[in-house]
């Protein structure tokens, strides 16, 4: 079972949900890097996270790498009130690129 | 880094300690597997609220403990092995108490080294993490040297 996806122009929107704790966020990794791997334009929408540990905000920086390795968009979208709290505490809110939409990225409206 | 105190005194409903009374709030002991930690997180989170903290406060504790169980599932019972972890929770009259107990390899506590959070890196965040949210984080001398305890306090929103 992964997590939700959906397309947006050149974007690949991974919908984490829930709790992404040690448990889950295996799962969530193999999921954003696989599509990375495959040379895809990834963003990663946080709005339903209610919760979110060290070792998914290691997957994500883990995933920003790659992007910039292979020379592709990673970007974080409509970030939960939990994950940004997280996302602070790390020092990491201002290495994301975060918007509000997808449409931020995309620039379409609506 | 972190420090070794001294030996904690337990027993089955108070503890003295350092001439403090701490009252009991709960002990849970639980299969150190990741599918645990939700559970753990919600006694956490259910203690933190009953004694005052506000939600940002108990979300950070929240976070603290669940960082450390998982430190515990992923270096301390790693490479296959199992075991417990017993999850104590505690106050005095300025601080919530929280205590983790497991029966894995004594950890070597000069070893453990928190990094510097300006670094942008994968991984290693728990440690300094904890020790931002935490008053206080150090591993006490566990009885036989038998496994591990991780103390944490966090001072009470009225202290």
């Amino acid at each position: 079972m992964g997590y939700p996806t959906s397309t947006d122009g050149t974007y690949t929107i991974v919908s984490l949900t829930g709790e992404v704790d040690l448990h889950c966020s295996p799962e969530a990794k193999k999921q954003i890097l696989g599509l990375l791997g495959e040379n895809k334009d990834v963003l990663i929408d946080l709005s339903a996270v209610e919760y979110i540990d060290s070792s998914a905000i290691a997957s994500l920086v883990e995933a920003l790498r790659m992007a910039k390795a292979n020379q592709v968009k990673f970007g974080l979208v409509s970030v939960s009130t939990p994950a940004m709290k997280v996302l602070q505490l790390a020092r990491l809110d201002k290495v994301f690129s975060i918007k509000d939409s997808v449409s931020d990225y995309t620039g379409k409206d609506g | 880094m972190l420090g070794r105190g001294k030996t904690g005194c337990r027993t089955s409903t108070n503890i003295i300690a350092t001439n403090v009374l701490i009252e009991s709030l709960g002990e849970f002991r639980f299969a150190a597997r990741a599918d645990q930690l939700k559970d753990a997180r919600a006694k956490v989170r259910k203690v933190a609220t009953a004694l005052g903290f506000d939600k940002e406060t108990t979300d950070c504790i929240v976070f603290a403990v669940d960082e450390a169980c998982a430190n515990i599932i992923r270096h301390g019972y790693c490479e296959g092995m199992t075991g417990d972890i017993i999850l104590n929770l505690s106050r005095n009259e300025h601080e919530l108490v929280v205590r983790l107990t497991d029966f894995a390899e004594p950890v070597d506590v000069s070893s453990i080294c928190a990094r510097n959070l300006d670094e942008v890196r994968p991984g290693g965040l728990g440690v300094p993490l904890m020790n931002e949210i935490m008053d206080r984080v150090e591993y006490l001398d566990a009885p036989d040297n038998v496994g591990n305890i991780l103390e944490m306090r966090k001072r009470l929103a009225a202290s």
